[in-house]
């Protein structure tokens, strides 16, 4: 075997394979690998149960990870080093795969700094309901490449932490109250004061709603159909699906009760020149169907 | 008679027992081990006075009935403060200047349980419901009970008819009406025996006058004892400090020949801090 083209390390591998050695030192790197990773998972064990107190999760996932991939490291160079290989022109070589490797990764590092970004700036945390574009979920857990959500419908989504970061990120969960923003158009010939006492009524009375906050009744604008008015009302966080639905089944109810219009939309159409022309007819059979049920 | 109300009884088998709570109801049925449980709630602003029990009668109609598997002779229906705080308002906004302090007797909806002598509670209910109430600021606080009594205040020297004072106004001035009307309806209130009656003290101490929108109590260090068949708690002693903050004790040594019905899960000096400029309310629990 034509062995000149291949590196010394690697000639001299051939060279001493199978001799006592060889074996030796194969068993010496052996142990010496098993012995630091041994010694890693120890320092990983320690490690976990002391942030478990003082870290939050997702920090402390990082450095398990780090620790973890340090051991690596760390066992295969004393491996090599066993076996004769020379590290320094391996790093040379490594400095040059990693400029080629960082081009192709670009995405991937974005999305590692993106991470360790996140993790530091803290819009969110693990359990918390965000919303990024149109998805919306509760946070599975913070990666150093993405997010992972899970949906209401149970849906699994990987967000890279590149895209968290361009975007807008709403975080539902980070305070213990919202307000339900609910509006309401009601008809023009409605007595607003009156619409006024009945949307604080209902407030009073769902028992999902907080007297305080005091509900929000906002008279907007005087709009095509309607009079709009914004009804917030505040809630406890856990409520949200329980309020949304009652209040808006108590407003239909009560407006019904109180005879408050919540008008369609509708347009006043009016034709001209036909109505001279074409409709008199009708207009005379409609005076005297009027005059018929007058008498 | 009043005192059984609060006590152990011994119930025959076979038989419903039912407690009258001021407009609700509670029912309750022993079979050997077998034991159920029937709770009518209301709103809390529709109550009645009208508490007694336990009496035999009828099984309860249209009403969903909780079950517990329990070894016992011996039961009582006991109440308890609501874990969660409770909101009140004052009426008309109450300044109390440096130096002064002002009294409130409130009743407060208590959360019944129905406990064998070993202490396990069978069954658990509130028999008033009310409304919540956040207290604290929108980024942190407390979920609170919101009780529709208004806080009136009992000062020092005042004379409670209210038509003794000379510039009193006419019998027939909304002001009058409204006035009379709130204090028939906290009078109707402390009248109820199945509400825990409770005193709060509020006294500034501080440079500035303090003043009282909303109070929060908070129930951790408060004990309940059985007074003449009413129930009453330990007073809450709220004090303005002079570096702006508030402090709230527990006043127990007038009630200490009372008998105990419920015993406070904490003790201690209980600190609610409020900060300047913004709304924000923390307990901390002592030791």
């Amino acid at each position: 075997m034509n062995t000149t083209i291949l590196p010394d390390f690697i000639n001299n591998l051939f060279k001493d394979a199978f001799t006592p050695e060889f074996w030796r030192k194969a068993f010496s790197a052996i142990i010496a690998a098993v012995l630091i990773l041994g010694a890693f998972r120890i320092l990983q064990a320690i490690a976990s149960r002391t942030m478990k107190k003082n870290m939050p999760e997702q920090k402390a996932q990082l450095v398990k990870k780090a620790i973890h991939y340090t051991g690596w490291a760390i066992a295969i160079i004393s491996v090599l080093e066993s076996m004769g290989v020379n590290l320094s022109a391996l790093l040379g070589a490594a400095g040059i795969a990693g400029i080629a490797i960082g081009f192709a990764a670009q995405t991937s590092v974005s999305n590692l700094i993106s991470g360790i970004f996140l993790i530091s700036e803290k819009p969110f945390q693990i359990g918390d309901v965000i919303q990024v574009g149109d998805i919306t979920g509760i946070v599975m857990s913070i990666d150093l490449l993405s997010v992972k959500l899970q949906t209401f419908d149970n849906r699994f989504v990987r967000i890279p932490n590149e895209s968290i970061i361009k975007l807008n990120v709403t975080n539902n969960t980070r305070f213990p109250i919202r307000r339900l923003d609910v509006w309401v158009g009601v008809s023009y010939n409605s007595n607003l004061n009156k619409v006024t006492e009945v949307l604080k009524d209902i407030a009073a009375k769902n028992l999902y709603a907080l007297d305080n906050p005091a509900p929000l009744i906002y008279i907007d604008k005087f709009d095509n159909s309607s009079i709009n008015i914004l009804f917030g009302v505040w809630f406890e966080q856990s409520k949200l699906v329980d309020l949304r639905n009652s209040i808006i089944i108590d407003i239909h109810t009560r407006f019904a009760e109180e005879g408050i219009e919540i008008p369609y939309p509708k347009r006043d159409v009016y034709i001209k020149g036909i109505v001279d022309t074409q409709i008199p007819d009708v207009r005379k059979d409609m005076r005297e169907q009027n005059v018929g049920t007058n008498t | 008679m009043m005192y059984r109300m609060w006590n152990f009884f011994e119930p025959k088998d076979s038989q419903w027992y039912r407690w009258k709570l001021d407009g609700a109801s509670l029912w309750m049925h022993k079979n050997g081990e077998e034991w159920r449980f029937a709770l009518n709630s209301l709103p809390f602003k529709h109550l009645q006075s009208d508490a007694s029990g336990p009496e035999p009668t009828e099984p309860p109609a249209d009403i969903s009935v909780s079950l517990a598997v329990a070894a016992g002779r011996k039961a009582a229906l006991h109440p308890h403060p609501s874990p969660m705080p409770y909101l009140v308002s004052a009426r008309n906004d109450v300044t109390i200047h440096p130096g002064t302090e002002a009294r409130f007797t409130i009743a407060l909806p208590p959360v019944l349980r129905v406990e064998l002598e070993s202490g396990y509670a069978l069954y658990e209910g509130s028999p008033f419901t009310t409304t919540y109430a956040w207290f604290g600021d929108k980024t942190s606080g407390h979920l609170c009970l919101s009780l529709p009594i208004e806080l009136d205040p009992e000062c020092k020297n005042e004379q409670r008819a209210f038509d003794s004072a000379p510039d009193a106004p006419s019998a027939a001035s909304p002001a009058y009406l409204s006035m009379q009307q709130s204090l028939r309806r906290a009078a109707q209130y402390l009248a109820c025996q199945s509400l825990i009656h409770c005193k709060i003290v509020v006294k500034n101490k501080s440079k500035e006058p303090l003043e009282v929108k909303r109070l929060a109590i908070f129930t951790d260090l408060m004990n309940v004892y059985e007074k003449a068949g009413t129930l009453v708690s330990d007073m809450v002693v709220i004090t303005g400090t002079s570096d702006g903050s508030l402090q709230t004790n527990i006043d127990d040594t007038g009630f200490k020949n009372l008998h105990k019905i419920h015993t406070a899960s904490k003790t201690g000096l209980n600190e609610v801090l409020i900060m300047r400029g913004v709304s924000f309310l923390r307990n901390i629990a002592g030791l």
